[in-house]
């Protein structure tokens, strides 16, 4: 009963609709994070909801064999600031990439397309 | 816009989008009425805090001025009671800057509200910047002090490079004693900036075609490490892209060249008149002389101010080249960016100084911002020893086709 009323708050993965997508990094960490955001990246955006039979259409969930969580992670907060401060007439702030992370996060950028 | 993909090829860029920026707001005080231009009434030079609450400029007659500066759209709103400080240096002030934060144990100011100021008499006095007190008295330069750079890291010392031929470095933390004079130039050293992330590092561009990457290894030490070699001409400003891996350039020659200083590279070269001159013209007066260059605080974008009354944004990364043109009604000396990339300050040969809203403040591509935070920490020559795919390797070492 629980789980009926959070599935109706927040919709879920399934389905061509669905709000939300499934990011799978390649050490099995799977990200959970709405449609709209994902779609800022090209990529996503191409296998999500471009022509042709992409598998990851049906089930809404996109496996990165090459991207480690790390990575993922920041690339899923790289979202939220996109869409967040598109637009936006308030100011921007600085998006704080450490140095470790900075050359992976440039080949998932780069593969990502964002 | 000229891209140069190795150095005997030359391709021309169209730039097609010419946009006139019109939020503009002009600053002037104690010659606003009088229209006649008298000697020593320039501002010669302009500069933001690095926290971007104070702006600084010369309005000519040894004056400082300083408020507390914020967007230029709310400038327009009433700013007489805006909080305003004076400073009188005594002698035409040529150069100015704020000081980075850095530690200072044995004085009681902050540093990052140190205003430093070159004069035409060749001495630097150091001011704080909030009540106007002056702090230190640097004089040691024979002639115009052309230059001042403060070393990034939080390490309290300044550099300076004058018409006298020499650079000195003065230590702020041993109350302001000169540790070193460099004095290998043969002709007067016009510019200097230290890299900003890295305290090793400075670059130095004066008349005769100069530019010199320093290797500075400590105060007591620096050696010439390369001469970038391609201007034909004074070459008059140098300025820094933010994670320190590109210098540009920008010299009487009508070119400002954009180097990657390591690779001793000219990655793109910017021209303000069409066709490019031929040596024999670019080596004199050709009316397109262009005397100052800012990067941009997000790396994306570079200001020249050029001879022919224009200062242009270029946008340098992005296939559309728009460039954002202010025209000026007398020439401009020279331009710099807020911290922000909001405000475009540029200082003009009559006293005033113009500032302009710069539109397009975006949110960047992960690609550019990853880039920026790598390049903080690769250098140019390890990028070639990495075990990447040549495409990420030739756009972290910003050689185009981008």
């Amino acid at each position: 009963m629980a789980e009926d009323r959070q599935e109706e708050e927040y919709g879920g993965c399934e389905g061509a609709d669905s709000m939300y997508v499934r990011l799978v990094s390649s050490d099995g960490h799977e990200f959970i994070v709405k449609r709209d955001y994902a779609l800022t990246s090209g990529t996503i955006k191409s296998m999500l909801s471009g022509p042709g039979q992409f598998a990851e259409n049906e089930t809404n969930e996109v496996t990165f064999r090459e991207i480690p969580s790390h990575v993922l992670a920041k690339v899923c907060q790289y979202f939220i600031y996109k869409v967040r401060y598109t637009n936006s007439s308030t100011e921007i702030p600085e998006f704080c990439i450490t140095p470790e992370i900075a050359l992976e996060l440039l080949m998932a950028a780069n593969f990502l397309d964002c | 816009m000229v891209h140069l993909n190795n150095l005997t090829e030359f391709k021309y860029t169209d730039v097609t989008n010419t946009e006139f920026l019109d939020d503009i707001r002009e600053l002037s005080c104690i010659h606003r009425n009088r229209v006649r231009w008298k000697p020593g009434r320039e501002t010669r030079c302009c500069a933001f805090s690095s926290s971007g609450d104070k702006f600084a400029w010369s309005p000519g007659h040894g004056h400082v001025e300083i408020i507390h500066m914020f967007t230029v759209s709310q400038l327009n709103h009433g700013d007489s009671q805006r909080e305003r400080n004076s400073i009188t240096c005594g002698c035409n002030v040529t150069s100015m800057k704020f000081a980075p934060p850095f530690v200072m144990t044995e004085n009681k100011f902050s540093s990052t509200s140190l205003l430093a100021t070159g004069l035409e008499n060749g001495q630097i006095k150091i001011w704080d910047s909030n009540n106007g007190h002056l702090l230190f008295n640097l004089s040691d330069h024979t002639d115009i002090v052309r230059g001042l750079s403060f070393s990034p890291c939080g390490i309290p010392l300044l550099v300076s490079c004058s018409e006298d031929k020499t650079i000195k470095v003065w230590d702020l933390a041993d109350d302001g004693n000169m540790t070193l004079t460099v004095r290998q130039q043969k002709f007067p050293v016009l510019d200097c900036a230290f890299s900003p992330v890295n305290p090793h590092v400075l670059a130095s561009v004066g008349m005769a075609k100069m530019v010199i990457v320093w290797d500075f290894v400590h105060k007591r030490s620096c050696r010439p490490a390369r001469r970038l070699r391609g201007h034909n001409n004074d070459v008059i400003s140098c300025s820094w892209s933010p994670d320190g891996a590109l210098l540009a350039t920008a010299s009487h020659d009508t070119t400002v060249i954009i180097w990657d200083p390591h690779a001793n590279v000219q990655i793109t070269v910017l021209c303000h008149l069409y066709p490019l001159p031929c040596p024999i013209y670019a080596g004199g007066a050709n009316g397109a002389w262009v005397t100052s260059v800012n990067f941009s605080n997000d790396g994306t974008k570079i200001a020249t101010v050029c001879e022919d009354n224009h200062v242009r944004v270029w946008k340098l990364w992005n296939r559309q080249d728009t460039v954002y043109v202010v025209p000026l009604s007398k020439s401009g000396l020279q331009c710099r960016f807020s911290p922000d990339d909001q405000t475009l300050a540029i200082s003009q040969l009559n006293g005033i100084v113009t500032l302009a809203s710069v539109p397009c403040r975006k949110v960047l591509s992960l690609r550019h911002l990853s880039r920026l935070a790598a390049r903080k920490a690769i250098s140019s020559k390890m990028i070639d020893l990495m075990t990447l795919p040549q495409p990420i390797k030739d756009y972290l070492a910003y050689r185009f086709p981008l």
